[in-house]
Formats: structure tokens, C-alpha cells, sequence
């Protein structure tokens, strides 16, 4: 439990790869930090669209902000989408044309990089 | 430990013939050890022993839908029927029967089963047995999305009434429970005259995931337009990938898809391949409901190509497959500049701007 917050552990998602055998990458075990990582990488690559940008909170929630400042502290990736359509007062859809123009704008530049 | 109990959830839209199945099953005395919920008080009569009734009563969770909604109702009735049967007062039963009303959807009761603690320590997974009138199902499906959402979440369908129907009509409605639902068993009965006990007792209990895995691996992509199965604006659609997929970036694209379409994205099944893994993945989704995925081992065959089959309302099936691909090259493009990347504490270059050691500020230095 956090001391600060008094947060009692992340949940646990159907996402979750961590700590789960089966996962390795290169004969390593996926760890939580790396695995938190590798998704606020991309979760800012998505909700950077919307003006948003998450980070995670001591490997047990995420913080996710606006450019007004406001904030909200969620506890799962599924927990994320209902404040990101209210920070972005707007409907995050991964079905939206422009967002897919630019992940893949985002996936060609790395590519070419 | 308990032994588990057998699920079954018993849907079918308004005067499909659940009832009537349920008690020819319950006549039977093989049949006497099953509890039965019904979610319609006063409708009929069960003479039966092991009954429960329950009213609707649905608590909303924070931010969900009406689908992921938590149906309170089955939890306390489900609770009531094992606190009286661990206490004697009723006979042991060995499966429970859940007849829903005939305007519920199934995915907020099999959510509801999902959270529930005492419903995942004591039953086995649910499997979803859907009465579909043969004569009027057709129609009813087109018109009423509850009719329609009660055969894309079957394991079994049921086409009751068969002696009535045409086969004209019996094939349509074929044709119609096939397209919303590839993957469920199709059963035709008499109500009156077919053995409804052999029909009941040969539906195994659990998920069969050994039938989902070789049903995925006979799919093949289709193009929409051209080839997906239509019915109403109901439409099947597969994909195959032939590159394996980032974890992260098939996470957070599915519940972000979830989250804005879940009522839409009707039915999920997918045989990814997962970087890093040896063997698939079985995912499943129903609605806002997810499956705990299965990593399995090894590949059952040479193909190790990744199959997903949606079957959506209403959304441009050809996004779901471009908007995927972008996720998945955005993950690997995004994680890649995350290795550029160093801790301020360290100095270096941050987001292509350099950034210095932090050092002691003079004034502390004196």
C-alpha cells in the first residue's frame, strides 16, 4: 500500500503481461516498470491527439492530465478511457480517421528513424 | 473446496419457448438436482424444488454502459441459493439454470457472473443457450437489438418450433444466426415432441475452447463489401495478420475500443500471435465483457497467423483492421524512442533537447 496515498496496489487487467511466465522478451521476464512503460509510451503517443498526456504513479496508477491542468488518477488502462473523454471533453475514438493518419505518421516516422 | 457447479444461462426473446424447455428439462428426474433463477416473477409455475425468483434490479457501474451494468438480482439470488444449500435447508444441486426475461441481454448477467466472487469460486463458466422462434425469429431479430444480442452471445441456439416453421423459414433464420454468430452450435427442436432432456444434456458445461481454436484456424480474412456476412446492419468480419502483434499496443487499442464501441463490437474472437510468445492467444469479447485471454504453449499448426473475427453493428469493419495496424506500429515506434530516452538524473539528451547533470546549487555549496 502507499503510505502517501494510501492506494492499495494496482488492479489487475486482462492487459497485464507482467509477472505471467508465458511472457518473455529475449529470455527476459516482462517486468511491471517495463510493461507500464512500453504503455504510457504509447497511450501518450495516442491521447497526445486530444491535448492529454498520462504518466504512471509509482508503477500503481496513472496520472493522466490536460493542457488547462487538470488532473485524474486512475487505477486500470480500462479506467483510463472514461477520464480521457472528459479532460479531452471530447470522444477519444481509436476508430477516428485523423488519429489512425497520425499513429501512422508516428509508426513511419519510426520506422524510417 | 465445493465442487463447481454448472452454469447456464437460458435467454430467448418474448414467447420463444425458454419456458417450455426449461420445464420439459425439469420434468425429468436426471434434471431434479438443477437450481433455477428465474428473472420474472409470476410468470409460470416451475413445480420444482431448487427455485429462485428474482426481479430486475441493475446497478450501474461508474462511467459503464447499461451493458456493464452489475445485474444485483442474480448476485443475491445466486448467494441465497448456496447459503441454503451449504446450510441443508435445500437438496445439493449440481448446475443452475438463470432464465432471463425475454427482453435482457445476456452480457450484464455474464458480467455480473464474472465479478461476483461467490459466482467465480462455485460455478463453472457460463455457457449461453438461446431460444430462437422459428417462425418469428427472424423478424425479430431485425427488429428488436436485444433479440439480436441474445444470438451473438449463444454457445447454442435453439430454433424452437421447428414444426411450425417452413424450411424456408427454418433456413433463413439459419442463415441469419450464422452470420451473428459463426461459432454457435445450431439445434432444432420440437418443444412438444423432441427430447429436450438429450438436447440439454449433451451441451457440455465450460467453455470449449478446443472447438473456438480450430473455428479460428479455418477462418480466412474477408473484405466487407465484397464478402462478409450481412444481416440487418450486423456484420461479420475477419482479419489475418501476418506480422505478430504488440501486446501493449492490442491492450490499449482493444479497451479504447471497448470503450467508445463496446455496445457496437457485438462479438470478439481472436488467435493471436504475440510477440515473444511461443504459442497463441485465444482473446474473447462480448460487448464490454473480456475473457481472460489464454496463452497457450505451442501452435497447433503451421500457420502461426494471427485471426480475429468481429462481428460489429453499424461501424466500417476496414477501421477495426487499419486502426489496429496503426496502434501496433505506433507501440513499436513510440517504445523505440523510449530507449533514447534518459532519466534527467543522468544528463543527456531528452526528447532531442540536451539536458544537464543536475549539480548542487552555489548557495548550498557556499
Amino acid at each position: 500500500m502507499c503510505s502517501l496515498c494510501a492506494a492499495l496496489g494496482g488492479s489487475r487487467s486482462w492487459t497485464d503481461a507482467a509477472g505471467k511466465a508465458v511472457f518473455a522478451q529475449g529470455g527476459r521476464a516482462v517486468t511491471t516498470r517495463d510493461e507500464r512503460g512500453r504503455r504510457v509510451a504509447l497511450l501518450n503517443s495516442v491521447l497526445g491527439y486530444y491535448g492529454l498526456q498520462v504518466s504512471d504513479w509509482g508503477g500503481n496508477s496513472y496520472v493522466m492530465t490536460n493542457a488547462a491542468g487538470q488532473s485524474a488518477n486512475m487505477y486500470s488502462l480500462g479506467g483510463i478511457w472514461a477520464d480521457a473523454d472528459r479532460l479531452a471533453s471530447q470522444h477519444c475514438d481509436p476508430l477516428d480517421e485523423e488519429l489512425i493518419a497520425r499513429l501512422d505518421k508516428l509508426g513511419t516516422a519510426g520506422g524510417a528513424g | 473446496m465445493s465442487e463447481r457447479v454448472a452454469a447456464y444461462l437460458l435467454t430467448g426473446f418474448l414467447g420463444s419457448g425458454k419456458t417450455t424447455l426449461l420445464r420439459g428439462v425439469l420434468e425429468e428426474p436426471a434434471f431434479r438436482d438443477t437450481a433455477v433463477i428465474v428473472n420474472e416473477f409470476g410468470k409460470v409455475g416451475l413445480d420444482h424444488d431448487l427455485l429462485a425468483f428474482s426481479t430486475e434490479s441493475t446497478v450501474v457501474m461508474p462511467g459503464g454502459c447499461v451493458c456493464c451494468s452489475i445485474r444485483e438480482d442474480i448476485e443475491t439470488s445466486l448467494r441465497e441459493l448456496f447459503e441454503l444449500r451449504d446450510q441443508g435447508k435445500i437438496p445439493a444441486f449440481h448446475r443452475i439454470v438463470i432464465e432471463t426475461s425475454g427482453i435482457a441481454e445476456p452480457v450484464p448477467i455474464l458480467m455480473t457472473l464474472k465479478a461476483n466472487p461467490l459466482a467465480q469460486e462455485r460455478l463453472i463458466e457460463p455457457r449461453v443457450i438461446t431460444v430462437l422462434d422459428g417462425v418469428l425469429g427472424l423478424e425479430t431479430m431485425e427488429r428488436f437489438p436485444e433479440a439480436a444480442a441474445q444470438v451473438t452471445s449463444a454457445d447454442v441456439v435453439v430454433v424452437s418450433k421447428c414444426d411450425l416453421a417452413t424450411t424456408d423459414q427454418i433456413t433463413a433464420l439459419d442463415e441469419a444466426a450464422r452470420a451473428s454468430n459463426p461459432w454457435a452450435e445450431i439445434r432444432h427442436v420440437n418443444l412438444v415432441e423432441s427430447r429436450l432432456v438429450e438436447l440439454f444434456a449433451a451441451i457440455a458445461a465450460g467453455a470449449d475452447r478446443k472447438g473456438d481454436i480450430q473455428s479460428l484456424l479455418a477462418t480466412g480474412p474477408t473484405r466487407p463489401c465484397a464478402s462478409a456476412h450481412r444481416h440487418s446492419d450486423v456484420v461479420s468480419h475477419s482479419i489475418v495478420l501476418d506480422q505478430p502483434l504488440d501486446w501493449t499496443a492490442f491492450g490499449v487499442w482493444m479497451t479504447m475500443l471497448l470503450h467508445r464501441h463496446g455496445d457496437r463490437i457485438l462479438r470478439v474472437k481472436g488467435l493471436l500471435a504475440v510477440d515473444g510468445l511461443p504459442g497463441p492467444t485465444l482473446f474473447q469479447s462480448a460487448q464490454h465483457l473480456v475473457h481472460p485471454p489464454v496463452h497457450m504453449d505451442a501452435w497447433p499448426s503451421e500457420d502461426r497467423r494471427s485471426r480475429i473475427v468481429f462481428i460489429v453493428r453499424g461501424i466500417d469493419p476496414n477501421l477495426l483492421e487499419t486502426s489496429l495496424r496503426a496502434f501496433d506500429r505506433a507501440a513499436r515506434c513510440a517504445v523505440s524512442r523510449r530507449a533514447d530516452q534518459r532519466s534527467a538524473g543522468s544528463g543527456g539528451v531528452i526528447a532531442g533537447r540536451p539536458v544537464k547533470r543536475p549539480t548542487t546549487p552555489a548557495w548550498i555549496r557556499g
